[in-house]
């Protein structure tokens, strides 16, 4: 991947061997060069001592061709001849100047030919005083020819030993020369053989090199490119909207399901501000979130967008800064998730929720309707019989009084009873959910055996509480719950009534669990003898002409709504056991006074 | 005339029913009995010896439909008025196939009560009573 460290490639020879190597090259080019200097220097040298001698020996010959002109005037009178004569006593100065000019002659050759060039002037004063005394007498002096002989003879010698020098010294040099060219010679096949290795060696080393850093940057593009190729498939493919956005909210880049999302393509939302799709209410959120990102939070939002084609959409965002190597945030990275059909989920299941805790309430309701309803029509039945008797009997003559206050005692009665049931649906209608409180149990069915006291002793019933060692504590509707307890209680006298009065026992017991009260009302009646103990929540065998006249299934929907349980959790022919179970709370009750205990 | 009462029996759990029903039908110079559950009912033994009943469908142990079945299986069944608080699809359905029998619901009219038990049942061996009874 991109993040892979790029080192050298193995391949690639470090600089320093490489500079080495230059730097061996640059060597055996300086030494070429010198090769060549001194191969130059003694060519030079040679070239100069060639000539040297021919040209000294052309000096000789002009002496001595002077030296003959002069002889032959003074033989022959030739005018011609004096006339070379003397335009050699004018020109041999600068013809031995321009000798030695040419000649570079070192030091003894120099002082060599400051005697030669003496001996030359010798000769042409020699020869000038000849021709003069020619001139004169038209006699040559013996002496002056003696003389010029001496001069010549000097001259002869000098030059004849410069001339020796300057040979061997050429035949020195020359030598020399061949010596150096064959040195020369053999180092430069050497040097020519050191200079081919290095540089072909440093060919390769750079070549390789080159070839080296070649493929590296090959692989480091087709890393990259495969990095990016890589990023651009997850950033396309991704199923939520990946998009990047500027300081201004306007659209980086983003990825194919957004566009779905915003219902465009590329060209229409590339540059575009982000904010224009967002709907009214939630636009300034947006804004806001973006900018707080943008000073380095990360945070998430939930909104809503209108989709270029009109489509709204509810959705929800991750947003984190991005910064390319710079202190500045210049980016918002965001995935954004389209929620609308999760929402719409919800708010279905919300919508069947309350629809179900609706039909709950109406089946309470309906259970509650239904046990008032019935528990009404015992006193309504009755009275309507007892008045339909009084209307046959006060048609009647003789009237019968006596009966006829009977049963207008009865049907007041039962007009009586009837109200009471109204006025027990009423206090049980009456709380709203703001009633619940923490309940005290203990307290609670203390206060309902006191209401029931009278009851106990009337049914001869003896009562056996078995309390467990702590309070007790339950959330709820403190009148309801008592409800539920004295109608259990009332169950129980009752059923108890078919059996002899010393063996009549109501006994209650509370326990508890770690999470829940259980308590216990149990009877010594006949047990309920019916194959499917339900029945005895759905039968209203035992309507009280007193108490509160609820019946088991509004007990059961009490205890129910309290999030607990009523069942028949044994039943024999010695007795039958009720357990409620209902959630035990962890806070203590307040005080539950007998004030508001219910009177019936 | 003096002639014999028709004896109705009344089933009903219910003190307050029994008391009412049997004021009712004994204005109406019935003969009435009341026991409180099926089960008393079957113990009285009361076979052959009456006319009518009155019903409540919810009793303590076995139900009134049961009883009615019990009776009718047995040819003992007798005109029965059948009074309930609750209106059972299933058991009125149950209740056509018997005869002699309708249901009332509570609270009822006790002039129907006081009719059907006139109009269908006759004293053993007697003739009904007329209204002008008393007892």
């Amino acid at each position: 991947m991109i993040n892979e460290a790029l080192t050298a490639p193995r391949s690639a020879y470090s600089r320093l061997l490489i500079i080495s190597f230059a730097g061996l090259l640059l060597l055996a080019s300086t030494y070429c060069v010198h090769l060549f200097l001194r191969v130059d220097s003694a060519t030079r040298t040679n070239n100069r001592r060639v000539p040297s001698v021919g040209r000294l020996v052309d000096l000789r010959s002009r002496t001595h061709d002077a030296v003959q002109e002069l002889f032959a005037y003074v033989i022959s009178g030739d005018e011609a001849e004096k006339r070379d004569f003397e335009s050699w006593t004018a020109d041999y100065q600068q013809i031995s100047q321009s000798f030695l000019h040419q000649s570079a002659l070192d030091e003894a050759s120099r002082v060599q030919f400051d005697r030669v060039l003496k001996h030359q002037r010798d000769i042409a004063d020699s020869g000038n005083r000849m021709i003069d005394r020619y001139d004169q007498t038209g006699v040559v002096d013996p002496i002056d020819f003696h003389a010029l002989e001496h001069d010549v003879d000097q001259f002869g010698q000098v030059i004849s030993v410069l001339q020796n020098q300057l040979e061997i010294d050429l035949a020195k040099s020359q030598l020399e020369t061949a010596l150096v060219w064959n040195r020369t010679r053999t180092e430069s096949i050497v040097l020519g053989v050191v200079f081919a290795v290095l540089s072909s060696t440093l060919l390769v080393l750079l070549l390789r090199r080159f070839h080296a850093y070649d493929q590296l940057r090959d692989e480091a593009m087709t890393s990259i490119l495969e990095s990016n190729r890589r990023f651009r498939l997850i950033f396309d493919s991704e199923p939520q909207c990946v998009k990047l956005v500027d300081r201004e909210g306007r659209l980086v880049d983003i990825n194919p399901a957004g566009l779905r999302m915003l219902e465009a393509d590329r060209e229409e939302v590339l540059g575009k501000c982000i904010f224009d799709v967002i709907v009214g209410e939630d636009r300034e959120r947006f804004v806001e979130a973006t900018q707080a990102v943008l000073r380095g939070e990360s945070n998430s939002l939930e909104f809503e967008i209108v989709g270029l084609k009109g489509q709204h959409r509810v959705m929800t965002t991750r947003q984190v800064p991005i910064r390319y190597g710079s202190d500045e945030f210049l980016h918002v990275l965001s995935i954004t998730e389209d929620i609308t059909e999760k929402r719409r989920i919800e708010k279905q299941l919300k919508d069947h929720r309350d629809k179900l805790a609706h039909a709950s309430r109406v089946n309470l309701l309906g259970e509650l309707v239904s046990s008032i309803a019935h528990e009404l029509n015992q006193p309504l039945s009755a009275a309507t019989n007892y008045a339909f008797v009084l209307e046959k009997l006060a048609s009647e003559t003789p009237v019968q009084t006596a009966a006829i206050r009977e049963h207008a005692g009865q049907v007041r009665g039962q007009a009586q009873r009837a109200a009471e049931i109204v006025r027990g649906v009423r206090r049980l209608l009456k709380p709203s959910p703001g009633d619940n409180q923490a309940t005290d149990i203990h307290q609670l069915i203390e206060s309902s055996l006191g209401i029931m006291g009278p009851d106990l002793r009337a049914h001869a019933v003896d009562l056996d509480t078995r309390l467990h060692a702590e309070s007790l504590t339950v959330f709820g509707h403190q009148v309801q719950l008592q409800q539920v307890l004295m109608n259990l209680f009332q169950n129980a006298i009752q059923a108890m009534d078919q059996v002899e009065p010393n063996r009549r026992t109501l006994t209650i017991d509370t326990a508890s669990t770690p999470d829940h009260i259980e308590i216990r009302v149990k009877d010594t009646g006949n047990g309920i003898e019916s194959d499917d103990t339900q029945d005895v929540f759905r039968t209203f065998f035992t309507t009280k002409p007193e108490g509160m006249g609820m019946g088991l299934a509004v007990a059961r929907s009490i205890v129910e709504a309290h999030q607990g349980s009523l069942v028949v959790e044994q039943s024999t022919s010695r007795g039958t056991v009720f357990l409620v179970v209902l959630p035990l709370s962890g806070e203590s009750a307040d005080e539950c006074c007998e004030s508001k205990s219910l009177h019936c | 005339m003096n002639a014999a009462k028709a004896k109705v029996c009344i089933v009903d759990d219910d003190p307050a029913v029994q008391d009412s029903v049997r004021a009712l039908l004994a204005a109406f110079g019935f003969e009435t009995h009341c026991v409180a559950s099926a089960e008393e009912f079957l113990l009285g033994n009361f076979n052959g010896s009456i006319d009518g009943m009155v019903l409540d469908l919810r009793l303590p142990k076995m139900s009134g439909i049961d009883l009615l079945t019990q009776l009718t299986e047995e040819g003992a069944a007798v005109p029965t008025v059948v009074i309930s608080g609750h209106r059972d699809e299933d058991v009125l359905a149950q209740l056509a196939s018997f005869q002699a029998v309708i249901f009332l619901m509570k609270p009822f009219a006790p002039n129907r009560l006081v009719e059907f038990l006139s109009e269908h049942c006759t004293s053993s061996g007697n003739d009904c009573p007329d209204g002008s009874n008393h007892g």
